[in-house]
């Protein structure tokens, strides 16, 4: 419970715990600097509550670990038992890859929001702006779902083989894909979860939307099986960071309009 | 708007115009040696050039319905009103059916001149994917049973999913190569495709087409207001 006391705000001042140092800190928040300060304050204090959260029902994320674990194996089965695996190419990998990360980045931020109940949600509003919430949900799907394809490309070296030849490049496209993909799910869930639906609403409403990213993601990520980058590499890297900008601005602003019902 | 809908004489201009492009269209003869009104007469497309007034003006019909359902959108989240909702979701409807006329038109043309109905181009993949992701916005819609919610959940994904489809359509032809003028080393429009003559067709076409476009959509809105209307009254 003393972790929802960080959260008390009082209009005259602003009375911060950072929950790692346990320091408590008065802010004024006469000038508008701080009162974006105290935005910043703010996520972070959330995030870490989230944070927090996460790790005490530590069943979800062990559930989510136990999805990917198996979708591997299925496919791995799947591969072994027709008798190809020994002739995986590096395209197919990556298509499996990234099939498994996109399933995993959706359940993973759904869940985010589907385990909020109508008391916790109650209790959300009296606490903080709902830029406040979406933000701090932003980075704490974002934070679960790199942790999550970071392990899921780990048991995919692991079981079938690493077909790259740069293997920084795998990773910075990784890195990149993933966050976009849990910064557009996570407000396609926010929808989602507001309507009433399940998972496969937010699969229907998201997967659309997500084709533009995959798209450039799986050519960065097919250049990390090449010995060298191709000439238009920065260009694709700026559009994907691109298309990690725009969820992330559209999903600040457009929250608040739904946040409350 | 509601006002500018009801008027008569954008129809009446735009049907002209329509009728203009569609009867000349199809009456100019290709260019054959002689001089005189005719339009260019090119390798590969043969007579199918005239499809260049349905095929073209109907994708922007689409987008430009799509724009309205989105600008209506804004103004629901701004400030909510039913009749902003009825309009957002009919433009939107009615710009689905346009773009299913654009593939419709486009895929006799490919077939005619690429040799498939469908082919690996970024622009028909656009297309599909723009298809899909106003086919979601409407399971979306249907999903929700309060009004209230319905709207603002469907404003909120409709805003997101234009800005997102119009970044796509923007970006992905420069990523790959297409058979589509104007991209992957094929000559734009504006360079010896649209030549004059065409191009005086054209433009009324557009315009033709974005007004019956227009028509179309308020009667389906004052058509789907009312059906809301009567059902609250029967209960």
């Amino acid at each position: 419970m003393k972790s929802l006391c960080l959260l008390d705000f009082k209009p005259s001042y602003w009375k911060v715990q950072i929950g790692i140092l346990g320091k408590i800190t008065h802010l004024p928040m006469q000038n508008c600097y701080l009162c974006f300060m105290k935005f910043g304050w703010q996520v972070l204090n959330f995030v870490w509550l989230e944070l927090k959260l996460e790790y005490r029902l530590k069943y979800a994320i062990a559930g989510l670990l136990m999805y990917v674990l198996s979708t591997v194996y299925l496919v791995y089965f799947s591969l072994e038992y027709q008798g190809v695996r020994a002739d995986l190419v590096p395209t197919i990998w990556s298509i499996f890859f990234w099939l498994i990360v996109l399933f995993t980045t959706v359940n993973a931020t759904f869940q985010s929001f589907s385990k909020l109940t109508q008391g916790k949600m109650l209790l959300y509003y009296t606490l903080v702006s709902p830029e406040v919430f979406i933000a701090a949900k932003l980075i704490v799907n974002a934070l679960v779902s790199l942790i999550l394809s970071l392990l899921t490309g780990l048991i995919f070296v692991f079981i079938l083989g690493n077909p790259s030849q740069q293997f920084s490049v795998l990773l910075l496209s990784l890195c990149i894909g993933t966050i976009g993909y849990s910064l557009l799910f996570t407000y396609i869930s926010a929808i989602a979860s507001k309507s009433g639906g399940n998972a496969s609403l937010a699969v229907v409403l998201g997967f659309p939307l997500a084709l533009p990213l995959l798209s450039i993601i799986v050519k960065l990520f097919g250049e990390s099986f090449n010995p060298s980058l191709s000439l238009n590499f920065d260009n694709n890297l700026w559009i994907a960071l691109g298309f990690n900008f725009i969820p992330l601005l559209l999903a600040l602003i457009l929250f608040p309009y739904i946040w409350r019902d | 708007m509601e006002s500018f809908l009801k008027q008569f004489w954008w129809k009446i201009i735009g049907i002209g115009l329509l009728m203009f492009a569609i009867v000349t269209g199809l009456w100019i003869p290709l260019y054959h040696g002689v001089e005189g009104l005719s339009f260019p007469n090119l390798p590969i497309l043969n007579e199918s050039i005239r499809n260049l007034l349905f095929h073209v003006p109907m994708w922007f019909a689409m987008v430009f319905l799509l724009l309205l359902s989105f600008i209506y959108s804004i103004s629901y989240l701004v400030k909510p009103d039913r009749m902003k909702d009825n309009y957002a979701v009919g433009f939107a409807q009615v710009g689905v059916l346009f773009g299913a006329l654009g593939i419709f038109t486009g895929m006799v043309w490919a077939k005619s001149t690429w040799g498939a109905f469908w082919t690996n181009d970024p622009k028909l993949n656009g297309a599909a994917i723009g298809m899909l992701i106003y086919f979601a916005y409407l399971i979306l819609r249907s999903s929700v049973e309060d009004e209230m919610k319905r709207g603002k959940l469907a404003a909120s994904y409709n805003i997101f999913a234009f800005i997102m489809y119009i970044a796509f359509i923007f970006v992905i032809p420069r990523l790959t190569d297409s058979l589509h003028p104007g991209n992957g080393g094929n000559p734009a429009f504006s360079s010896y495709d649209l030549d004059n003559t065409l191009r005086m067709f054209f433009y009324p076409s557009t315009l033709g087409w974005i007004a019956l476009s227009m028509w179309i959509s308020s009667i389906w809105i004052r058509y789907n207001s009312l059906t809301q209307e009567y059902e609250e009254y029967e209960d």
